[in-house]
């Protein structure tokens, strides 16, 4: 009988679980803790478990942790919060509201399934909304603590990049522009021998902003 | 295999809290004892912990209510019943559930003729 190692087994599973339910309303999260360990302890009594592999096998039945914390949040219609920038983005991108979702046309539920209700003991941390899908993605960077969001943080690169490149396009085409201009300012300088005037005139004005743009951006 | 997988889920949701509510419709049970009967049922097959979850959710929306009780044999269990808006939800349920799935079953061919 390795009662010591079992018993560790089932505490670190409920404490790893435990670590990603921090989003949850206190008394929800406190039920489903409760609701495994009496599971957990009813499983043992009634199956006569003694060994850990016997209690391991209880274990994996109910599922990994982040199994089980991802289903606990869509039940509870909140996003799962990002702990050590992990991505635990729900798995199942659709509101936790099922309850005739094929309802077809038929008249509306007279009692159609309330909305999860609001969480009664904590701050608002998460509005009603569907947890994230894909299509939540590329937030701003943000250098707050893990909060409710979309998708991990390496993601937002792309946009920045398109833009940088169109910028630099555009750079290039004012430089390239510019160069044509003095071309021509110099060819017709060339063919008049006079009227110097108006030459430096015209392009000390576009050059100066616009050519220091490239390097900076183009880092 | 993602999408069989995938599809299960879909298809359990919206339908698995009903199987719930049906479960406790004639007597009361507690939590292990409707986890362990739905871990019978290979086409429902969810991961057990999930189970609980839901059923916080459906007693939250008032469809369950849930006592805890000791037991003669081991530690307490926390037993569910059916509530009133509970059972017109399953009665609805079901009324539903028989043109979807001959909907369904019509469109897709699986009438079985």
């Amino acid at each position: 009988m390795s009662s010591d190692k079992t018993d560790d087994a089932v505490a670190e599973y409920l404490y790893e679980l435990q670590l990603r339910l921090s989003g949850l309303p206190v008394l929800q999260r406190r039920e489903l803790l409760a609701d495994l360990e009496a599971h957990i302890t009813n499983e043992r009594a009634e199956r006569g478990v003694v060994s850990e592999s016997e209690v391991l096998e209880i274990l994996e039945r109910l599922g990994s942790p982040e199994v089980v914390a991802a289903a606990a949040y869509e039940e509870a219609g909140l996003l799962q919060p990002l702990p050590g920038g992990r991505s635990l983005v729900s798995r199942r991108p659709v509101p936790a509201r099922p309850a005739f979702a094929f309802a077809g046309d038929g008249p509306p539920a007279p009692y159609s399934l309330p909305p999860v209700p609001p969480p009664p003991d904590e701050p608002a941390s998460a509005g009603p909304f569907p947890p994230a899908g894909p299509a939540f993605a590329a937030p701003p960077p943000f250098t707050g603590p893990p909060y409710f969001g979309g998708m991990p943080l390496s993601e937002p690169k792309h946009q920045p990049n398109n833009k940088v490149g169109a910028r630099i396009a555009i750079a290039v085409a004012l430089v390239a522009a510019v160069v044509i201009l003095f071309g021509c300012l110099a060819g017709a300088f060339l063919a008049s021998t006079s009227s110097v005037q108006e030459a430096p005139a015209v392009d000390a004005v576009p050059t100066e902003p616009l050519a220091p743009a490239a390097p900076e951006i183009g880092r | 295999m993602t999408d069989v997988a995938q599809l299960s889920t879909s298809l359990r949701r919206g339908t698995l809290e009903f199987c719930v509510l049906a479960m406790v419709e004639h007597e009361d049970r507690y939590g292990t004892e409707i986890v362990r009967r739905f871990g019978e049922e290979r086409n429902l097959a969810a991961s057990e912990g999930t189970i609980y979850p839901l059923l916080s959710r459906l007693r939250r929306v008032g469809w369950l209510d849930s006592k805890w009780s000791e037991s003669p044999t081991g530690p307490p269990r926390r037993y569910y019943a059916l509530t009133d808006s509970g059972r017109s939800a399953l009665e609805h349920f079901r009324t539903e559930w028989v043109s979807f799935r001959q909907t369904v079953d019509r469109l897709v061919g699986t009438g079985g003729a």
